[in-house]
């Protein structure tokens, strides 16, 4: 055996350091999200079944959470980036703490844009269809450790109805905002209590114009604006 | 000692030591992926971890398995493992990540004042890959080998040190260490040398 092989992998084992002795867990829904893209990308061979016909997979009868694309593989118009920070300079007075709430928004701009590219709007609606909204935490700087999927059917009194796959945090309340896709206004449906998974939209409410359905953590600070501690967001899109 | 010589020649009939995984990835098994994200997922985690926040990082490691499933045809491992294949994948897209927040940073020029990860260089990349991949590759070798190789690396131990040391016979230490340095080149290959 080369005697400098040897030495060469002596030197680099006694170059190990304590950190690179640390393995990190990734969250569950990395899983999820690799066996989603994978799905949509190669859907399931058909499987002959034991009486020899051919079974084909399964067609979801209602639409479940979407995949956010890969960011690499979408092209979103910078004018499309929410900034909810943006937002709120409109529906509140200046305050010390929006600087740095702007500063977390901006530093997630790139990621945010992809979920706004999710879907796009059509306006030509008959008024008894279903909005859906695919809620996903992956790309919003709060952690959630789960998806949501939300829907509104346009009736007399709508509904909305979001379920969610894990439990929300419970150490500081969760408030619920409805807003526009050029973030000209937002309006909090409330703090979500626990077990809650519909709420009535509001009527002088257009969910052509309040698209965009957030849910983010609301310190008890007495301040009423989006603190900018997104946890879910989704767009409402035709069915 | 009968035993234990039949065990050596059995370890070194290179055929027994193909990693079933390893094949399976190749072959597209639909199980195979599961599996490998099972054994590399914190892998490739951890190394994003070293560079990026855990959100960044959940990104990247979800690319790097979706990107390897997609080029499993690519993969042969005749020149490393599954481990440094996709370490060697994670690397760019951990390069690729530091690339597109740079260009985000030029547009968005609201963000200059917000702390950014220091991008690490290729090399910087590269170093911490391979000693992760190193920890993987002797914590997978046979304990009575792990011991062995470990004396040999971190107490400079030489063969005949180790041999009166262990009571395990010159012939079996040497032996035992060549054997695992060609599965340290397996589990580092593609990215060492």
């Amino acid at each position: 055996m080369a005697e400098q092989e040897l030495n060469d992998w002596k030197a680099l084992a006694q170059s190990i350091t304590d950190d690179d002795r640390v393995r990190h867990s990734p969250p569950p829904m990395v899983w999820d999200n690799i066996q989603a893209a994978i799905a949509e990308s190669e859907p399931l061979p058909q499987r002959p079944t034991e009486d020899g016909n051919v079974m084909t997979a399964p067609v979801a009868e209602t639409p479940s959470l979407s995949v956010v694309p890969e960011a690499e593989d979408e092209i979103v118009p910078q004018e499309d980036v929410i900034d909810l920070s943006a937002a709120r300079e409109r529906n509140a007075p200046a305050t010390a703490r929006k600087t740095r709430r702007h500063l977390i928004l901006a530093g997630a701009a790139s990621l945010l844009a992809v979920v706004v590219g999710l879907s796009l709007f059509n306006i030509d609606r008959t008024p008894t269809e279903t909005l859906v909204a695919s809620v996903s935490n992956e790309t919003l700087p709060e952690a959630y450790d789960g998806t949501a999927t939300a829907s509104l059917e346009l009736d007399d009194a709508p509904m909305l109805e979001i379920s969610f796959d894990a439990a929300l945090p419970t150490d500081e309340p969760v408030e619920l905002w409805l807003i526009k896709p050029d973030l000209s206004d937002m309006r909090s449906l409330g703090i979500v209590q626990p077990g809650d998974t519909s709420w009535d939209w509001p009527d002088d409410l257009d969910p052509n114009e309040y698209s965009i359905v957030d849910l983010s953590i609301e310190p008890n600070d007495g301040d009423p604006t989006h603190s900018g501690r997104s946890i879910l967001r989704g767009q409402l899109t035709d069915m | 000692m009968t035993l234990l010589a039949t065990s050596d020649l059995r370890e070194d009939d290179p055929s027994l030591d193909v990693d079933p995984l390893e094949s399976a990835f190749a072959a597209g098994d639909d199980r195979a992926l599961k599996d490998a994200y099972d054994q590399y997922g914190s892998l490739v985690y951890s190394i994003c971890r070293r560079s990026v926040d855990d959100a960044a990082a959940a990104d990247i490691t979800q690319e790097v398995f979706i990107a390897a499933w997609r080029n499993r045809a690519r993969y042969d491992a005749t020149r490393g493992g599954l481990g440094p294949w996709l370490s060697g994948i994670t690397r760019n897209k951990v390069i690729d990540h530091f690339r597109s927040v740079s260009r985000e940073d030029r547009r968005v020029d609201k963000v200059k004042n917000t702390p950014q990860p220091a991008e690490p260089t290729q090399q910087a990349l590269e170093e911490v890959t391979l000693r992760m991949l190193l920890v993987e590759a002797l914590d997978e070798l046979p304990e009575r080998a792990r011991n062995v190789i470990s004396m040999a690396f971190f107490e400079d131990l030489t063969h005949v040190e180790i041999a009166a040391r262990t009571g395990i016979p010159l012939g079996t230490v040497k032996s035992d260490i060549r054997r695992s340095l060609d599965r340290l080149r397996h589990g580092l290959g593609y990215i060492h040398g």
